[in-house]
């Protein structure tokens, strides 16, 4: 992106207009012009020619000094980052033409690194189509506890429950406008979801922080009629849903005991292995019709017919491995513990993006 | 320089035939009701006196005084009314919505011409939805808060500016839009934990319609008619082998607060337990929280004053009954 910056910065350059191409030159300036009053007039009054890109971008560099406190409470609440920034971009291009496009709408927020990043294209054609393309990028990060936990300096949990994900959204639409009334529509929306943090695996009355990894994917297809009458309005769809959420909890290698720190008859249980596999697909098909009505300039009408037919398929497989042992203190005692499970935890949650830079 | 006006034009072309608006139905209206009271008190129907037309000038007498806005509203959507001949405003856009501009143009006075800007929303929104009523975006607009509150389409929308200025597009610019009026909502935003709508990464409009839906607070809805929140969050959405009640029933808001809140995950209680104690208190003695000693959700331990510690799955479970797992 950082390489693709200077290029979108130039292109509001590239596109001006040539010096005084707006302008009909009027006469030549070295001679005297009053003769020529009328011929100035005529030339101050000649349209400005229409420029075929405008817009505006607004980039920058932010400054992060160091944090103070927790960076990961940094991280849950503002989640900035340092370094060259694509604040803003809307860009509108013009086809003089007409012949692909009548207006062409480019605008992004919020790239170089940002947590959040938007894209979105608007393009239309009178009476052929209208085009939407949408994109969001937005990071979640949160790494807070949910209550005073006291058992904190005693033990691993530095949180109940903690994530670093992601979740992206695409969303095209196209209308096409082959008369006034009737419009055939699609449109396809995906939306994602990715990253990974800790959850908590309760066995015994005991609870062992699990790094988990998260995924969740839902496709909508529709597509459709809109009847647009002086009288009424009709818009027929036939839609359908694809999801898949795959979300796998793990831990392996290191020997922990939770957070119940009390020997029963002298014995913890610690817990050496878990899987926990979540998998679930489901599809859905929907049809709906949408009617509205004014018969009378009294009286609206409406109505909405829904017809849906959710599947889901979910499998939950599962395997703990663990040990009774007699209480003895593992390594290093509570604050080495406490130390170890954050630098997991660190090595477990993918780099933020501010963080990347530093 | 400002060109000269041209000559006014004096022709008395007919409006065109109203396709909806309060004047359709104006006549058969005042017919029956003529009607009805001859019926009733047995006399015949006077002839009413005939008003002289109104005299329609067209787009270039508008443009000889109001060239700042004639030249933004040339390159915005509603110019194609000044060249659709099927509308029949053709050469009279400025007058499709200002009404005839005869009188005005003689008298350039204010009182001489329609000003939807002036006029009671009610009536300002007739002239927009002359052409905008039965359209997709407008489908639940008599349910929407905008309309029951008399906000006008003119209150978010510029006419006559240009397509970048009809309607704010810029997410940020959205925003700011709504905020002009929901000082409140925009303050909720300010919050710690939040929807990203003060970084410009969303807008009002991604969860809510403004010209109104079918849900209260005129919430967008997805797919099979399901709350917007949806839309993005599609884990949450199941549907599930065992529900939780509310996230089906009542909606997201019963737990979160979604413009923003200083707790975290932006619950609307501070602590997890308190939100879940509303409805899961005292109902037994034994299995329920808040139950007295020696219940098995013993408040007085750490461990159960977060209930998700053990219930993860609190927005719903393909497998287990009690949102375990």
């Amino acid at each position: 992106m950082k390489r693709r910056l200077p290029l979108v910065i130039a292109l509001p350059l590239v596109a001006q207009q040539p010096r005084g191409a707006g302008l009909q030159p009027a006469a030549p300036q070295a001679k005297p012009p009053a003769p020529q009053a009328p011929v100035a007039v005529r030339a101050e009054a000649a349209p400005r020619a229409e420029q075929w890109l405008t817009g505006t971008v607004d980039f920058g560099y932010r400054w992060v000094p160091t944090v103070g406190g927790d960076f990961n409470t940094y991280r849950s609440v503002v989640n900035l980052g340092a370094g060259p920034k694509l604040f803003g971009a809307d860009l509108t291009v013009t086809d003089p033409s007409r012949r692909l496009f009548d207006r062409l709408e480019v605008r992004g927020h919020s790239w170089g690194g940002e947590p959040y990043n938007t894209a979105r294209i608007d393009a239309r054609k009178a009476g052929l189509y209208e085009f939407t393309f949408d994109y969001r990028n937005i990071a979640c990060f949160n790494f807070l506890p949910s209550f005073a936990d006291p058992t904190r300096e005693r033990g691993y949990f530095l949180n109940q429950r903690a994530f670093d994900t992601f979740r992206r959204s695409r969303d095209f639409r196209l209308d096409l406008l082959p008369g006034r009334r009737i419009t055939p529509y699609f449109a396809y929306h995906r939306n994602m979801g990715e990253g990974s943090g800790i959850t908590n695996l309760v066995l015994d009355g005991n609870e062992y922080p699990l790094g988990t990894r998260l995924y969740d994917r839902a496709d909508d297809y529709r597509g459709g009629f809109r009847f647009n009458y002086p009288r009424f309005h009709l818009t027929l769809e036939q839609g359908g849903i694809n999801y898949a959420d795959d979300q796998g909890a793990f831990w392996s290698g290191v020997r922990q005991g939770g957070n119940v720190l009390t020997p029963y008859f002298d014995q913890r249980l610690f817990l050496e292995t878990a899987h926990q596999l979540y998998h679930i697909r489901s599809d859905s098909l929907y049809t709906r019709g949408l009617f509205t009505a004014n018969p009378f300039s009294w009286v609206d009408l409406y109505g909405q017919f829904l017809y849906s037919r959710p599947h889901s398929t979910a499998v939950l497989s599962q395997q703990n491995t663990a040990r009774h042992s007699r209480n003895q203190s593992p390594a290093g005692g509570s604050v080495g513990r406490t130390s170890r499970f954050a630098s997991w935890f660190s090595n477990q949650l993918w780099a933020a993006p501010g963080a990347r830079g530093r | 320089m400002v060109p000269s006006p041209r000559p006014r034009s004096v022709t008395h072309t007919p409006p065109p035939p109203s396709k909806r608006g309060p004047g359709r139905a104006g006549p058969w209206s005042a017919f029956a009701a003529v009607a009805a009271s001859c019926l009733l008190l047995g006399v015949p129907p006077r002839a009413a006196p005939q008003k002289p037309p109104a005299e329609f000038v067209g787009s270039e007498t508008c443009q000889g005084c109001h060239e700042d806005l004639f030249g933004p509203f040339s390159k915005s959507a509603h110019q194609r009314i000044e060249t659709d001949q099927r509308r029949g405003w053709e050469g009279r856009a400025c007058e499709s919505c200002h009404g005839p501009g005869g009188k005005h143009a003689e008298s350039s006075a204010a009182a001489d011409i329609l000003n939807p800007a002036k006029m009671a929303p009610a009536a300002a929104d007739q002239g927009c939805l002359m052409c905008h009523l039965n359209q997709s975006t407008r489908v639940g607009r008599l349910q929407g808060g905008h309309a029951r509150s008399q906000v006008a389409c003119v209150a978010c929308h510029s006419v006559h500016q240009g397509p970048a200025r009809l309607g704010p597009t810029r997410a940020a610019a959205l925003n700011r839009a709504c905020a002009k009026c929901h000082t409140s909502e925009w303050a909720e935003f300010q919050r710690p934990h939040r929807h990203k709508l003060p970084e410009g990464a969303m807008s009002c409009v991604d969860c809510h319609n403004p010209h109104g839906t079918f849900l209260p607070g005129s919430l967008r809805t997805v797919a099979a008619n399901e709350p917007g929140c949806f839309k993005c969050h599609a884990d949450k959405r199941g549907p599930f082998a065992f529900e939780h009640p509310p996230a089906r029933l009542q909606g997201c808001r019963t737990c979160h607060e979604p413009h923003g809140s200083a707790n975290p995950r932006m619950l609307i209680r501070h602590e997890q337990r308190f939100l879940c104690l509303e409805c899961h208190s005292n109902v037994g003695l034994t299995g329920n929280a808040g139950g007295p000693p020696p219940a098995f959700h013993d408040l007085r331990s750490s461990r159960y004053r977060n209930c998700t510690i053990c219930h993860t799955k609190i927005h719903g479970s393909y497998v287990d009954r009690a949102l375990r797992r």
